[in-house]
């Protein structure tokens, strides 16, 4: 089953960048050109560089958001709702007096943050376990609910006071260490956490028993349920599993870019994470390649209408009609 | 109906293949108005694909199909319902939620802007006199039984003017009592000139109500008998062919009690009133039978004895522990195994590897270590492919490249290979041809010997009274009575399978 899913990962990867070229080709732009462009501009000088892995590193854990729940056959739409209050609880944690910990006050950071998503998407979790309400329409709703909880606080209790729209800068200790800080912004090891986080992911979902009680259950929950597995248990964990990859996501945002919860902060990262997920085909570890080339494609996407003149919202269509075309053969392959 | 007329139904060398498996070869028959046809015929037979071939669900790869003397060619079910053609398959078209009569209305209402109920209704009744259908038009389909649920489903076609009606095993749902209803009902309908062509792998129903018996083997035609010379010794030898099931050897002795149940009542239960409180024992070494046709609480009594519904009252023992109250985890970890009526939807993982699936029975070893080991894992299935001749193309074949019968056998050997004390079985030979159910057979009686308790939930009674010692009876959710299996006859189970008392 590994080789398949193997070769379908990279036939989606081909397909991608075939769709994309015929596109412009056909709409009057050289592909050959555009790619040259967009991988120059991405990738060509040291900010853009630092720009494209920090936004992957957001982009690898969003992903993860969705694609490990959905291997328990919950679609987990919560990520931006998790990944707000993964970045609040951060913000709150390193604004803490921590600092004689040492480099353990960002850890606790990211634990922090890991945990108010876990805990925001294991609500969903519990409604549909509990009472059978569906997770795409409660993770929709906890987005909103998520969303104008945390400008409340960032506005009003946690204000950085001074008129500011964010919450207090966090403390030294709390900062993500970088690992280069040559370039305008520093690159955090940030996604080095998140590359990790995703081939752990698939090595437990492949490999250990939790991870195979977690597909059992996404596979046929009878025959798991009649197996001795406790499928609510572990339909509300996955849920928490995914929050706490979003939550990771807000955190890793707050400790390591922004220093502060901004009160309009995620801007469909979490969203994002559909597709980064889909684009993997909800494999783990396939979503760092997938993540990369969505930033590559996203950070790129000013300097393709400066450059080229090609309206920048060409990336957005050709994205959405990827997300489909993937989420088809996906239902495809469930049905054969 | 005169013998001049052209046959409703011609069918003149019909080839059908599969892939490399030929359902149907060189298949001719003809059916008359006025008579009924049975196709008797094992499994896979390909007794179904005839009716779907006549009905325009496939289309056959050669020969030719006459429908009142007319060719016709890439035949649609749209065009067959047309040419009077109407097909009753096991899982009715019905609309649950709306009444008879809403239901005959469907695809033909009467009004473009209003629904006169009443004149469609009087319209109905007229088409439908003299077919003794005895429709209770504003029920609820729903709430109707299920042989009920058939005769709106026949009403249904007749309203369209079918003159061909094609029954997949019209029998195979029904209690007892409701059989014989619907037996009589397709006589009547062979009396008012409806060509009729059932499916059954029911010898005596055949017998009993059919005009020509067909019988298909392998995809070809063994036999075709007119009513007066039906022989009931060349029918089955030309179903199974010339190896018929022996007898199995004489059934182990019986020891103490494994599984005790002491009034149980399940709590789910206990709501709606369907099921009422359970006791019994079932002794290692025996086969105890509970007989009964499906949707009489069978899903009940083994929810909670699986543990997947909690037990409002009563006690569960199962040897030394009592389970009354542990998770179906810790069941299945004393010794309790389980193999289901429908093992797709309850017992596999279709798409996974088989090794991957072998873990869905806790008791595996390595099943509870946190990191899989998977090639120990692969050794143990390969052992069970090889212990219980799975046909597998590897380990790592997923359940869905599979026939069925093999599925069965893996689902078996994942079960038996850990020793269970216990086995609750329900209906496992059902869908299955009689070698693959002699084989699951077999190895429940093996797994009896080697000292586990089998109970056995089934409404096939050759099946029971080949396996069981001793034979209970559940009927509209109350175990009636248990007696040795020397104690019952047929007609005596049959009827308190039908909640006719003994």
């Amino acid at each position: 089953m590994n080789a398949p899913r193997f070769l379908r990962i990279a036939l989606t990867g081909a397909a991608v960048t075939g769709l994309f070229a015929s596109l412009l080709w056909l709409s009057g732009f050289s592909p050959i050109q555009i790619i040259q462009t967009m991988l120059s501009s991405a990738w060509g000088s040291p900010t853009g560089r630092v720009q494209v892995l920090n936004k992957a590193a957001l982009l690898i854990l969003t992903g993860l958001a969705v694609a490990v729940p959905y291997r328990a056959g919950l679609f987990n739409i919560g990520g931006e709702g998790q990944m707000l209050m993964g970045a609040l609880a951060a913000a709150f944690a390193g604004w803490l007096p921590l600092s004689m910990f040492g480099p353990l006050h960002w850890m606790v950071c990211l634990a922090v943050g890991a945990i108010a998503g876990a805990c925001w998407g294991a609500l969903a979790g519990c409604l549909r376990t509990w009472r059978g309400i569906h997770e795409v329409i409660s993770t929709i709703m906890l987005n909103f609910i998520a969303l104008q909880c945390v400008s409340e606080i960032a506005f009003g209790a946690f204000n950085a006071g001074g008129g500011a729209s964010r919450t207090p800068l966090v403390l030294d200790s709390a900062r993500l260490p970088a690992l280069m800080t040559q370039a305008s912004t520093p690159l955090t090891c940030g996604v080095v956490i998140a590359i990790v986080v995703a081939v752990c992911a698939s090595v437990w979902l492949a490999r250990m028993r939790g991870g195979f009680q977690l597909r059992a259950v996404g596979e046929n929950p009878n025959a798991a349920r009649n197996a001795g597995m406790p499928v609510s248990q572990i339909q509300w964990s996955a849920m928490a599993l995914g929050g706490a990859f979003a939550g990771l996501a807000g955190a890793i945002e707050t400790s390591g870019m922004t220093h502060a919860f901004y009160a309009r902060f995620a801007g469909g990262m979490g969203f994002d994470g559909i597709a980064v997920a889909f684009l993997a085909l909800c494999e783990p570890w396939a979503t760092v390649p997938a993540a990369l080339a969505l930033a590559t494609v996203r950070s790129a996407d000013r300097s393709l209408q400066l450059e080229l003149g090609l309206p920048k919202e060409i990336v957005f269509v050709v994205e959405g009609v990827l997300v489909i075309m993937i989420a088809l053969l996906m239902r495809r392959r469930s049905h054969d | 109906m005169s013998e001049a007329a052209p046959p409703a139904v011609r069918l003149c060398s019909i080839h059908k293949r599969f892939g490399a498996v030929a359902a149907l070869n060189c298949v001719s028959l003809n059916i008359h108005r006025g008579r009924i046809h049975a196709l008797l015929g094992e499994n896979g037979a390909g007794k179904s694909t005839l009716l779907s071939l006549l009905f325009g669900l496939q289309q056959a790869d050669g020969g030719s199909i006459e429908l009142f003397g007319e060719r016709v060619q890439r035949l649609r079910p749209a065009d067959a319902m047309r040419r009077g053609v109407a097909y009753v398959q096991q899982h009715f078209s019905l609309i649950p939620a709306f009444t008879v009569l809403e239901n005959l209305m469907l695809g033909q209402e009467p009004g473009v802007w209003r629904l006169s109920k009443q004149g469609f209704r009087d319209e109905m009744q007229d088409a439908l006199q003299g077919f003794d259908l005895d429709l209770p038009w504003e029920e609820r389909v729903g709430r109707l039984s299920v042989g009920a649920q058939q005769r709106v489903e026949i009403a249904k076609a007749l309203s369209r003017r079918a003159r061909i009606l094609l029954f997949d095993e019209p029998t195979a749902s029904l209690a007892p009592g409701e059989i014989e209803r619907c037996l009589r009902t397709l006589q009547t309908l062979r009396n008012q000139g409806v060509a009729v062509i059932f499916v059954t792998h029911h010898l005596n129903e055949a017998l009993q109500i059919a005009d020509e018996i067909t019988v298909l083997r392998n995809g070809k035609t063994t036999l075709y008998q007119m009513s007066h010379e039906f022989d009931e010794t060349k029918i089955a030898p030309a179903m199974v062919g010339d190896d018929l099931p022996h007898e199995t050897d004489q059934l182990p002795e019986s020891h103490a009690p494994v599984l005790r149940v002491k009034r149980a009542l399940p709590k789910r239960a206990q709501e709606n009133h369907g099921v009422f409180p359970l006791s019994f024992d079932v002794h290692a070494g025996e086969i105890l039978g509970i007989a009964g046709v499906s949707g009489n609480g069978q899903e009940h009594w083994i929810d909670l004895i699986l543990g997947k519904e909690e037990t409002a009252s009563g006690e569960l023992w199962l040897e030394q522990n009592e389970i009354t109250h542990s998770s179906i985890l810790k069941r299945r970890q004393f010794g309790l195994a389980y193999i289901p009526q429908d093992r797709n939807k309850d017992g596999l993982l279709n798409q996974r590897p088989l090794w991957e699936n072998l873990l869905l029975n806790p008791c595996v070893k390595g099943a509870d270590a946190s990191w899989l080991s998977a090639t120990a894992l692969r050794q143990q299935t390969r052992d069970c492919i090889n212990a219980f001749s799975v046909r597998a193309s590897s380990d790592q074949a997923p359940p869905a490249t599979l026939s069925g019968g093999h599925q069965q056998r893996f689902v078996l050997a994942r079960e038996l290979s850990t020793n269970p004390k216990v086995i609750i079985a329900h209906a496992p030979a059902r869908g299955l041809d009689i070698r693959a159910a002699r084989f699951v057979h077999e190895q429940l009686i093996n797994a009896c010997r080697e000292g586990a308790g089998v109970l056995l939930f089934s409404s096939e009674l050759p099946e029971l009274f080949l396996l069981c010692k001793r034979i209970g009876v559940i009927s509209q959710g109350r175990l009636v009575s248990i007696k040795q299996a020397s104690e019952w006859s047929a007609a005596s189970l049959g009827r308190a399978m039908s909640g006719g008392g003994e």
